[in-house]
């Protein structure tokens, strides 16, 4: 070590201690630090995004010739099909869990007023969840993470908590927001906790984020849950439209000691490699919409 | 300017690690180019710019991360420590090296990262997070060779000619 006693070392040392104190410094000491450290964050990365969203378009390029040259080769034949059922299996979820809102409509169309409460409540949807499109510029470069970067911020619209969807499938939630880009945070993020739906009964439980799926937490041990069950949004809370689809229960479920089931889910897509995604509005912009 | 072509190192490292080495994950697994330039500027650069070199790298992925701020700057910062005040010791110029040192590196700090994240998120399983991070260290460590050869081009790092041992006078 040929470092110049003080100064280079007392750089040296100050450098390590100011990253080891920001690593290790309890999260949501405050929020309104937090948003603007996240916000600051996303603005001094912005020089790179142009370069990091042309690196992400060609190794999205490359990942399609290497799959066409494998499918030209005869050695994964299946993968457009695989692909297709998953959308297939996605698009029956959606219509299931249309056609039970529908049987339990019908089933309360003596309750004239209730019934009124829901179209209400569907009207004031429309404008909570009014998308905006936007295009994925980087991936998480970190090991234990999963997010993406979206051209999209708060200038667009964006706030934080708001759900991200491609087509009807939800991919993650906004973490953080500068004036002109997002991050999402992706729905495996270990950090991902959002209310879910599964099964015919639709029961609710906590879908937590797992690395590489996802996992159902607090469903009670006396629900009718099978593996191949569809798991979607509750639309609690509003970040996420009801019916949205987090993907399918992969696995026999467990009952723990608690009096819960561990139930293990499958995204319904291979969510780190979308070009485009939807932000579906939320809490926030009803609130725009709506000030009352 | 031989730092400039450095910083354009960790610049360009940084850069690809957020956009295009997302795109080829294996099982959960991806490599990190950042501590691989991090590496090879432990190596090769002037040992006064080791260290500064390591935390700038580290934190340019702080910076394009999700994760907590911080924790790649000081762990770069450690793993550049640790190979700069190995480095009088070793035979730099040797292809064997390369890979030892980075293969030793990566896989101690994935094991450290693993753990830590492990006891941070309890849904993310022990076995789980030291598994991907052992198969992301071989990810990093099997790209050790294209990347040192693209970073010598981009820093002009010569390598060494080896030095003729003079024959003995009787000869």
């Amino acid at each position: 070590m040929r470092l110049k006693w003080p100064s280079q070392r007392l750089l040296v040392a100050s450098l390590f201690f100011f990253s080891l104190i920001s690593a290790v410094s309890p999260a949501g000491v405050s929020n309104s630090f937090e948003s603007r450290f996240s916000s600051l964050r996303l603005a001094a990365a912005a020089p790179l995004r142009p370069a990091t969203a042309l690196f992400y378009r060609a190794g999205r390029a490359v990942n399609r010739i290497a799959r066409d040259v494998r499918d030209f080769f005869g050695a994964e034949k299946t993968s457009d099909l695989r692909e297709k059922i998953k959308l297939l299996e996605v698009q029956l979820a959606k219509a299931n869990y249309a056609l039970d809102l529908e049987r339990d409509k019908l089933r309360n169309l003596t309750e004239t007023r209730r019934l009124l409460g829901v179209e209400k409540a569907a009207a004031a949807d429309v404008i909570r969840y009014s998308p905006i499109p936007a295009a994925v510029v980087a991936g998480e470069p970190a090991l234990y993470r999963r997010a993406l970067v979206i051209n999209r911020g708060s200038a667009d619209g964006v706030s934080k908590g708001q759900g991200v969807l491609w087509r009807d499938i939800v991919v993650g939630r906004i973490k953080s927001v500068s004036r002109g880009e997002s991050v999402v945070e992706l729905v495996t993020d270990p950090e991902f906790r959002a209310v879910a739906r599964v099964g015919a009964q639709r029961t609710e439980g906590m879908i937590e984020g797992a690395y590489d799926s996802c996992r159902l937490k607090y469903v009670p041990e006396a629900a009718h849950v099978d593996s191949g069950d569809s798991v979607v949004a509750s639309g609690q809370l509003g970040w996420f439209p009801p019916g949205a689809v987090f993907g399918k229960v992969s696995g026999k479920p467990a009952a723990n000691p608690n009096g819960f089931l561990d139930i293990a889910v499958a995204p319904a897509i291979d969510l780190a490699r979308v070009l485009s995604v939807v932000v579906a509005g939320g809490p926030a912009a009803a609130a725009k919409a709506s000030p009352e | 300017m031989k730092l400039a072509r450095w910083i354009l190192l960790g610049l360009l490292a940084a850069t690809v690690q957020a956009g295009f080495v997302p795109c080829f994950e294996i099982a959960g697994a991806i490599p990190d180019l950042a501590l691989l330039a991090t590496i090879f500027a432990a190596l090769f650069a002037p040992a006064s710019h080791v260290l500064p070199l390591a935390w700038y790298m580290g934190t340019l992925e702080d910076l394009l991360s999700s994760g907590r701020f911080g924790v790649h700057g000081a762990a770069f910062l450690a793993v550049a420590f640790l190979v700069l005040d190995s480095r009088k010791n070793l035979f730099v110029e040797h292809s064997a090296t390369h890979l030892l040192v980075t293969g030793l590196h990566a896989l101690a700090l994935y094991m450290v990262l693993g753990a830590a994240s492990a006891a941070r998120h309890d849904n993310l399983a022990l076995l789980q997070a030291l598994g991907c991070g052992f198969g992301a260290a071989l990810y990093t460590t099997a790209l050790t060779f294209p990347v040192f050869a693209l970073a010598r081009r981009i820093t002009g790092t010569k390598t060494k000619p080896k030095e003729k041992t003079p024959l003995p006078a009787q000869f």
